[in-house]
């Protein structure tokens, strides 16, 4: 241990002390293979323990010589030019006979929506070649006048072409906004690149153009108002601003790994007013928060005069009318039990049970739904790992079969709950490590049916015919064996039929790996596919209308949801079309991400 | 995970929220900045609501990373119509969900289910909003309840939020006319100051409760008095400055019951220094006994290590000043992380160190408890073995056997 002064920066004591743990790509993979966390460094530590005589990967070095010399061409790009420089600032990133693609292409607008411009190159990319200098000269002309210019680019595949020469696909985002406008460009570059003399220093010979849109608006859609709505500057301050990576270490006896976050929310009028309010599960240690809204759209925060102000680790909450008395009741989801909290109709709750699991797991989503018509909502509740966060290893991890069951709770009215999951037939698959579910009746037969999305394999879909339920995730073809994470249902097409989006983790490391020859070669081609899906993103899910689904997640776009959790489908320009949202990431510290 | 968080290092940390807008032919766009949804925040869950019912859906976002909640504005689509709907079930369940509204309106058949729970731990608003682009009036609308008949409803002006009652007739949502200004979160530098009050007290073994008694300048021991051990060292600059506050208002603090005692941790070759500072910039500032000075030998500072590491379950490192307030039985109750005022300490002396009003409020926060609290004084007796404690290891290990038999 070690003492660090109060005013040095919190973490500066940390990273002294484990200096060691900085070698990431070797910390991370011991993690990985004790801890179901570890999704994104999975598929790597599974590629080194196919091929223990390899001591690396020979794309993974040529990814970053690559990425580092677009890191360093992204910043020449976003500083202006002074225009008296003999030589361009990019012309070292080239070889010097180096003729690329021009990355601006001719482009059409396909949605045009109040003063929102949205434009995607012409079908046919013409590989008209250019120099660099003019290319980027071009691409980079929307934003000569633009402020804060931001350029990223991700490498998902590299190829090896020969001892000179390898390529890379690479997505390219370049944002920047002039007054309160903003311009984006995204595109995928399919890069050859050749070693030359420094092959530390790879040099850029070829580009060519595989997708491009640029998106350009009046102003931004949305505009973060958060202090405009909760106005009590001590409460936000003390308890809302700072994030779990605070809290750590700061409560008694977290034991719950909190810090990690996983609380959730939910929307409904509690007091009956016309007016949504909002309740907020928090980690251990920090009440709960029931915000409700005032006339003037602010809030006022009232969970201890309420009696909803937990301070144990929550993770789902829903606000539903349970017993039909017109107001909304709290589900809340601490630990392995789920706390029913009555509604007395002004907003004020009384805990009248605690569902109970079996098991120490603790629950995670919950989703409420009247499976059997019967006139009172049923809860089906997420359970996903079964001890402490890190104690239980998923396996096989990557269509794992070891996990806690979920439950399917049936409304008895004032007998409370009935736990009716065996009776029903979603015992089935019930093995999964499961994050979310949501109801939806996608076959219109008038009951509804859920899905269930579950991290290291696959998922279920669980047809209910008059309240027996089917997984026919197979036959559906909605297995999605992937990192789960998040589920919704929307007629996003306009076709009359409800699709379906699952949040997956994108791993562009998982898919630089997972794509190579050598990556597990010694077990079968499905296996491999298997492990491939892992790291591919969100799945869109198109329904054929006859109760089967096919994945357009690449075709769609939507792949690239970066560590999606909860994905939401909403129509953000009210043009009638669900637009998609995924809020990502997942721990941010004081140091980077390493790989 | 704990590991990967002492180390400071982030994974998969500082990725942006995606958005990505429908381009009406089955495929999106990524806009993820354009729409201004892209802050790089750790984002679990997001609920969408027509907030300020300006008739566009709004967003709030809960994150790991702080802040944890934002509230995103629509900012709206002039010249886009909608129309929105709050179900309520008469023979299907209340909240009528699983009611499905199907709605014609501009050449286009829309459809949206009453959800509860969708996303990732989230639930969005009951109310279904339907954007209707150029359209300004709509054509059909018929509602699907659960297990009952199917429901047509007249002509609704588009532009507005209707209740529809199971088997009713729909009425109108208020007009409601709310201003939001931008306020956006601007986010602190980390901090490592934070005031954690313990669940339940905690007793404190051997090593830590003997401190007092070979401190200088103590008084003459006083066993109904509660305690703060101050841990400082000569090198920090902040622990000097609260000592000399402490000093200052030392007479308070000793009217309020209260004993300092200045624990110095600093290395063995450097106690004398602290000392020396200690005699030259605290002690002239004392008219009377009650703020005494000690060092810290080796298993002094493991023991404190021990017990800070089980009440904060965080291995590394502990910033400085740290104080510890002990009541008049020897059980540690509130633990300051960083400088603390003596107000505070007085305060918090009066609310913990207090017989009568002891336990009104346990953790840092006002709040309910769903689970007890039981402290695992088997893993601390351990821990206490392997730093070469046996005696306080043996106190934790009695406590533990009590446990077990009360059980």
């Amino acid at each position: 241990m070690m003492w660090t002064r109060c005013d040095r920066n919190a973490y500066a004591g940390a990273r002294v002390i484990t200096a060691t743990a900085l070698t990431l790509t070797l910390a991370l993979a011991a993690v990985a293979q004790e801890q179901p966390s570890s999704r994104r460094e999975r598929v790597d530590v599974l590629a080194s323990k196919s091929d223990p005589g390899a001591d690396d990967w020979q794309t993974e070095i040529l990814h970053s010589h690559a990425k580092h010399q677009l890191k360093r061409l992204a910043t020449s790009l976003s500083v202006k030019p002074s225009g008296d420089e003999a030589t361009s600032p990019v012309s070292k990133y080239f070889t010097p006979d180096a003729r690329i693609a021009r990355l601006m292409p001719s482009a059409e607008t396909v949605l045009h929506c109040d003063r929102f411009r949205v434009r995607r190159s012409i079908n046919k990319l013409v590989p008209e070649l250019t120099t660099p200098d003019r290319s980027l000269d071009a691409l980079m002309d929307p934003f000569k006048p633009a402020t804060g210019l931001r350029i990223a680019f991700k490498i998902v595949a590299v190829a090896i072409v020969d001892q000179e020469t390898f390529t890379t696909t690479t997505l390219y985002q370049a944002f920047g906004q002039t007054a309160d406008s903003p311009i984006q460009q995204n595109a995928e570059w399919m890069i050859t690149w050749k070693k030359g003399v420094d092959p530390d220093h790879p040099l850029i010979h070829d580009i060519r153009l595989s997708a491009y849109h640029d998106i350009a608006a009046a102003e931004f859609r949305f505009t973060e108002c958060t202090g405009s709505v909760i106005t009590d500057e001590e409460l936000w301050r003390t308890q809302l601003l700072r994030g779990g990576e605070h809290w750590y270490g700061k409560t008694d006896a977290v034991g719950q790994l909190n810090y990690l976050g996983h609380q959730g929310i939910a929307v409904g009028d509690v007091n009956g007013d016309g007016l949504d309010d909002l309740y907020v599960g928090m980690g251990t240690g920090v009440p709960n928060k029931l915000f409700i809204q005032n006339p003037d759209g602010t809030v006022r925060e009232t969970a201890q005069a309420s009696g909803v102000a937990w301070l144990d680790d929550t993770k789902g909450v829903l606000l539903v009318d349970i017993d039909n008395d017109g107001d909304q009741d709290l589900l809340i989801a601490l630990g392995p039990a789920i706390v029913h909290c009555q509604n007395d109709s002004t907003g004020v709750f009384t805990p009248v049970r605690a569902l109970r699991a079996a098991t120490d797991a603790s629950f995670y989503s919950l989703a409420a739904a009247d499976y059997d018509l019967d006139g009172d909502l049923d809860i089906y509740a997420c359970r996903y790992v079964k001890t402490r966060y890190g104690q239980s290893v998923p396996m096989p991890f990557h269509d794992a079969n070891n996990g806690p069951p979920n439950h399917l709770l049936r409304n008895d009215g004032p007998a409370g709950f009935t736990d009716v999951t065996f009776d029903v037939g979603l015992n089935v698959n019930n093995s999964r490590f499961s994050l979310a579910a949501a109801w939806a009746d996608y076959d219109d037969d008038g009951d509804p049916d859920i899905y269930v999305a579950n991290d290291f394999g696959r998922n279920n879909l669980y047809r209910n015919d008059s309240g027996r339920f089917t997984d026919v995730a197979a036959v559906s073809g909605t297995e999605d064996q992937a990192a789960g994470m998040g589920v919704a249902w929307s007629d996003y097409d306009l076709d009359g039929d409800l699709d379906l989006c699952v949040s997956n983790m994108f791993s562009s490391a998982g898919q630089r790996i997972a794509y190579q020859p050598r990556f597990k070669r010694e077990q079968s081609e499905d296996l491999r596919r298997q492990i491939q899906h892992h790291s591919l993103g969100n799945s869109l899910f198109a329904s054929a209308g006859d109760g089967t689904f096919r994945d357009v997640g690449a075709r769609a776009g939507v792949r690239m949801g970066r560590w999606s959790w909860g994905t939401k489908f909403v129509d953000f320009d009210n043009d009638g079309y669900d637009d998609l949202i995924v809020p990502n990431g997942f721990l941010t510290n004081e140091l980077p991400d390493d790989l | 995970m704990t590991q990967l968080m002492n180390s400071g290092a982030s994974w998969s940390g500082r990725e942006r929220h995606c958005g990505f807008v429908n381009l009406h032919d089955g495929t999106f766009a990524d806009a993820s900045a354009a729409l201004g949804i892209d802050f790089h925040d750790d984002g679990t869950a997001v609920a969408t609501v027509a907030w300020d019912h300006a008739g566009d859906l709004d967003l709030w976002f809960k994150n790991r990373s702080g802040p944890q909640l934002r509230f995103m504005r629509n900012n709206g689509a002039a010249g886009q119509h909608h129309v929105a709907f709050k179900l309520e079930g008469t023979t299907c369940n209340r909240d009528a969900v699983g009611a499905t509204v199907e709605l014609h309106a501009g050449g286009k058949r829309h459809r949206r289910t009453v959800t509860a729970g969708d996303g990732y731990l989230s639930q969005s608003s009951k109310w279904l909003h339907f954007g209707l682009g150029q359209a300004d009036r709509v054509d059909r609308l018929v509602v699907h309840w659960p297990a009952s008949k199917s429901q047509t409803l007249g002509a609704v002006s588009v532009d507005r939020g209707y209740h529809i009652k199971q088997g009713g007739a729909r009425t109108a949502q208020p007009a409601r006319a709310v201003t939001l200004a931008p306020a956006p979160t601007e986010i602190p530098d980390a901090t490592a100051v934070a005031r954690v009050v313990l669940r339940a007290p905690l007793p404190l073994p051997p090593t830590i409760t003997n401190v007092a008694a070979a401190a200088r300048g103590a008084n003459p021991p006083a066993p109904a008095r509660a305690k703060v051990i101050s841990l400082w060292a000569q090198w920090c600059a902040p622990c000097v400055t609260e000592l000399i506050d402490f000093a200052t208002h030392h007479g308070e603090l000793r009217s309020a019951g209260l004993e300092v005692i200045a624990l110095s941790i600093d290395k063995p070759e450097d106690h004398e220094k602290a000392l020396r500072l200690f005699g030259s910039k605290i002690e002239p500032r004392l008219a009377e006994p009650g703020l005494s000075v000690t060092v810290a030998d080796d298993p002094t500072r493991a023991a404190i290590e021990a017990i800070l590491k089980h009440v904060l379950d965080k291995p590394g490192d502990i910033s400085l000043p740290t104080n510890l307030l002990i009541d008049p039985s020897g059980q540690l109750q509130v633990i300051y992380l960083g400088p603390v005022t003596a107000d505070r300490l007085r305060a918090d002396a009066a609310e913990y160190c207090h017989q009568r009003a002891r336990g009104s409020i346990r953790g840092s926060f006002t709040g309910r408890w769903y689970y007890g609290m039981r402290r695992d004084f088997k893993t601390l007796a351990r821990d206490l073995l392997d730093r070469k404690l046996p005696e306080d290891a043996r106190f934790y290990a009695l406590i533990h056997r009590q446990q077990s038999q009360r059980r």
